[in-house]
């Protein structure tokens, strides 16, 4: 099947002793990479306030019930999904906030 | 001896300091990013000013109106909106309890208040921003004295 390769690999991505973590989400333990990098926030005052804008990448099918509001912790942290950005190749991005 | 407008924004700063939200963490002209740490926080500026003659008390007197702007942050998951009301409460109150400045100006008001949102970063971040009038009267030849 044509670009079965993305779906094929996905497991390998999401290994826990490569690049992912383990995350507890709907009750179950799943594999999502994490990444959190720095941003500084315009709020439109004089200046920016230093923050961070945590995301987090897993297997569509292991997120498929995530939804705003829905809650997700990664690495002992909870976090509450404010955005949910699917790749229509198996991989889906949600955006968090602590 | 400083300029009038910085006595006046030194005094404004002062008295917002301690207030029960944003306690000291209170920054006057602050150019850089602020911290987490530094949350809930004010920042004090002195924006613009208008000045015309006035002579009504002195030949060269200058009456002029300061803008002063105090910028509330807060960052919260949730009740941000209260947060802000909070603060914006606690900043008036605390400003209209010494409209004088200490003697530095004839008077001084809330002009505008204006309330922004942003859901970027870890958790919801807002920002109130209100601007006060504040009038007061120097000579064009010395002002670093309020008259």
């Amino acid at each position: 099947m044509s670009g079965a390769f993305l779906t094929d690999d996905l497991t390998d991505l999401f290994q826990a002793d490569d690049f992912a973590s383990a995350a507890t989400f709907g009750g179950s333990t799943i594999n999502v990479i994490f990444d959190a990098e720095f941003i500084g926030v315009d709020v439109g005052g004089e200046v920016q306030v230093e923050s961070s804008q945590p995301i987090c990448y897993a297997p569509t099918s292991s997120v498929s019930s995530a939804a705003h509001g829905s809650t997700i912790t990664i690495d002992g942290v909870s976090y509450t999904v404010t955005g949910r950005e699917d790749d229509n190749t198996g991989v889906t991005m949600l955006r968090l906030r602590k | 001896m400083s300029h009038v407008r910085q006595q006046i924004r030194e005094r404004i700063a002062t008295n917002v300091t301690g207030l029960t939200t944003t306690a000291s963490r209170v920054f006057q002209s602050r150019v850089y990013n602020l911290q987490a740490t530094e949350l809930p926080g004010l920042l004090v500026y002195t924006t613009s000013e208008q000045s015309e003659r006035d002579s009504f008390i002195s030949s060269n007197g200058l009456n002029r109106v300061v803008d002063v702007v105090v910028e509330g942050y807060a960052k919260a998951a949730s009740n941000l909106d209260d947060s802000l009301d909070t603060i914006s409460a606690e900043v008036e109150a605390a400003l209209a309890a010494d409209p004088t400045c200490n003697g530095l100006s004839k008077d001084l008001a809330l002009a505008s208040t204006e309330i922004e949102y942003t859901g970027e970063g870890d958790q919801p971040i807002g920002l109130v921003r209100m601007t006060f009038s504040v009038v007061y009267r120097t000579t064009a030849t010395a002002p670093t004295s309020a008259i």
